[in-house]
């Protein structure tokens, strides 16, 4: 493994130019550091050592430039590996060949030493560049990433209004078909076996029974189609308006579950958009249905505010209560789908919802909206 | 009944065909004549003004101007001329905003004919009353949102009258009233005619929606 990660390491070096020109300047500063057929030109020769330098010391101070663009190109562990190459290239000379030994071998190490020292400040210098990059490129992603979530975020609540509005004038549209075109042919069914059966003459009292009972039959099933036609989009919220749908909700649902709910109004009582007031309405609807289904209320109660330019509606219950999760949008997660759809639903008409509940002594849910 | 002269009465539905049988239920009937028929609350607004019925029936959900808007304005330019409801409509709300807007009855279109035809005489004769649980309820309406106060109105009716009217409330016959006040019934028919004059009203409904908005009579009178 660890074998398996140095080998394929130096494969990388091995491709990138870098390391083959640090290696062809090594080799060409070592022939030229050795070499005694070379001469540098005398006008050169005499501005070094106006320096304070010999040949051969200059040429130590060269190997400073592969040491540092080791290291910048491998960090400081190249810079350590070229640095040591150069020790052993610069060694020899120092101590076998130079006059001055002890100053050859002097130079050598200063040079090692600062060749690492600037490697690795050169490094780190580049490692905290390309941090600093990275986290630029990575904060536009991010800023990018937001953006779009954003956009994302509009188009889908976009396509829920648009899918809820769509929801909403089917229901009205079958519910006003069950009215207009059902009802009334069944109310036509049921009169002409109402007067058929009223005959005083000409019929068996058998037949007559049989009349009465298809009478009954006729009225029952008008009674559901009106009960679905009600339940779809009730009348009243089309034609009276908010109040008079929320009495009609409150006298259904004690009337169905047992819970007695009752509906208070303050302030004046204004005619809502429609589609302020079906917002309203079924988050009402909503919150009762929770009331019924799980709270095991025994009272129930809807106040409605109408304040400046805001109306509230309240609904609060003596059940058992529950313990609200700190988001609303992680009871979805839960399956409980009704508060996370009554949140989005005032959303959709730039209302809020707030949910208050404690365990054991019944549950509060808000909802206001302007308009 | 000492007037032979028929009821005459408008019907305003836009089904035809429920129009066309309401007609037909009616007409049977040696003592009732349907005038006009209308197609839409416009139209029965106008049929009403040219026509006069005695009675209007109507339906609530209408093109143009629902039932609840033609009963107020055939209401406000004839106090005296009766309206029946005869809806497929049967929740409550509806019935309240009838009476407020003063109509004396209200049936389900369910009914069966000889319901209808009672109700229509009933109405007439301004002795249909509510039914005793919306009666209720009413009075539970008018009590949770009361009339403006200051502008109510003041009480003129006589102790007698109202005694008659509370005894109403309870859906009582005529006959029983006479009965429980040892009055004859023509007396107690003078009674009723003296209040709707006086509350310009048409129908007992309508007298007892009244005095219950005014407070003239109480929660206890009410069954």
């Amino acid at each position: 493994m660890e074998y398996n990660i140095f080998a394929q390491h130096l494969k990388d070096y091995l491709r990138r130019p870098g390391f083959w020109f640090i290696l062809l300047i090594l080799i060409l500063l070592t022939l030229l550091h050795y070499s005694e057929v070379f001469e540098y030109p005398p006008s050169f020769v005499s501005w070094i050592s106006g320096l304070g330098l010999d040949r051969h010391a200059f040429e130590r101070i060269l190997y400073l430039a592969p040491i540092v663009w080791a290291g910048f190109m491998f960090g400081w562990q190249g810079a350590l590996v070229v640095s040591v190459v150069a020790l052993g290239c610069m060694l020899p000379r120092g101590i076998f060949i130079s006059e001055h030994p002890a100053d050859a071998i002097l130079e050598t190490s200063i040079v090692f030493l600062i060749g690492n020292v600037l490697a690795i400040s050169f490094a780190s210098l580049r490692k905290e560049r390309e941090y600093r990059k990275q986290l630029e490129i990575s904060q536009q992603e991010q800023q990018k990433i937001a953006e779009e979530l954003k956009v994302m975020q509009q188009n889908l609540r976009y396509y829920l209004q648009q899918a809820t509005k769509a929801q909403e004038e089917e229901r009205k549209r079958i519910s006003h078909e069950l009215h207009d075109d059902t009802i009334q042919a069944l109310v036509v069914l049921s009169r002409q076996l109402d007067s058929l059966a009223s005959k005083k003459e000409g019929m068996s009292e058998e037949n007559r029974v049989r009349l009465e009972d298809l009478w009954h039959q006729t009225d029952n099933i008008l009674k559901g189609v009106r009960r679905l036609s009600q339940d779809l989009r009730p009348a009243a919220l089309d034609r009276l308006g908010l109040m008079p749908a929320l009495e009609w909700l409150a006298s259904n649902v004690s009337e169905h579950s047992g819970i007695a709910t009752e509906v208070n109004v303050t302030g004046e009582e204004r005619r809502l958009p429609e589609e302020v007031a079906i917002a309203l309405f079924r988050i009402t609807q909503e919150a009762l249905r929770n009331v019924w289904r799980h709270s095991g209320a025994t009272r129930a109660q809807i106040d409605v505010e109408f304040v400046d330019a805001v109306t509230r509606i309240t609904v609060s219950d003596n059940g058992k209560g529950f313990n609200i999760p700190r988001k609303l949008g992680d009871m979805a997660k839960d399956g409980k789908l009704g508060l996370t759809g009554m949140q989005e639903r005032a959303q959709l008409v730039s209302g809020t919802l707030t949910v208050r509940s404690t365990a054991g002594e019944g549950t509060v849910v808000t909802v206001e909206i302007p308009g | 009944m000492q007037d032979m002269d028929k009821i005459k009465i408008l019907i305003a539905d836009d089904h035809a065909v429920v129009r066309e049988g309401t007609r037909q239920i009616l007409e049977e009937e040696p003592d009732l004549q349907v005038v006009a028929q209308a197609a839409d609350g416009e139209e029965a607004v106008n049929l009403a003004d040219r026509f006069k019925p005695d009675l209007a029936i109507i339906d609530i959900s209408m093109p143009k101007v629902d039932g609840i808007e033609a009963t107020r304005r055939i209401k406000a330019a004839y106090p005296a001329m009766a309206v029946l409801i005869l809806t497929a409509y049967d929740d409550d709300q509806f019935v309240f905003s009838l009476l407020e807007a003063g109509a004396a009855g209200y049936l389900l279109k369910s009914v069966r004919g000889k319901e209808l035809v009672d109700a229509v005489r009933q109405v007439h004769a301004g002795e249909s009353v509510l039914h005793p649980a919306i009666a209720r309820k009413v009075l539970n309406r008018f009590v949770a949102k009361p009339d403006q106060p200051g502008i109510r109105k003041e009480k003129v009716l006589s102790d007698r009258e109202t005694e008659v009217l509370r005894l109403a409330t309870r859906g009582l016959s005529n006959q029983d009233i006479a009965d429980k006040l040892c009055l004859s019934l023509r007396t107690v028919q003078a009674h009723l005619g003296h209040i709707f004059n006086k509350l310009q009203v048409s129908s007992r409904t309508e007298a007892v929606v009244m005095a219950l908005k005014e407070g003239w009579i109480s929660l206890e009178d009410v069954p």
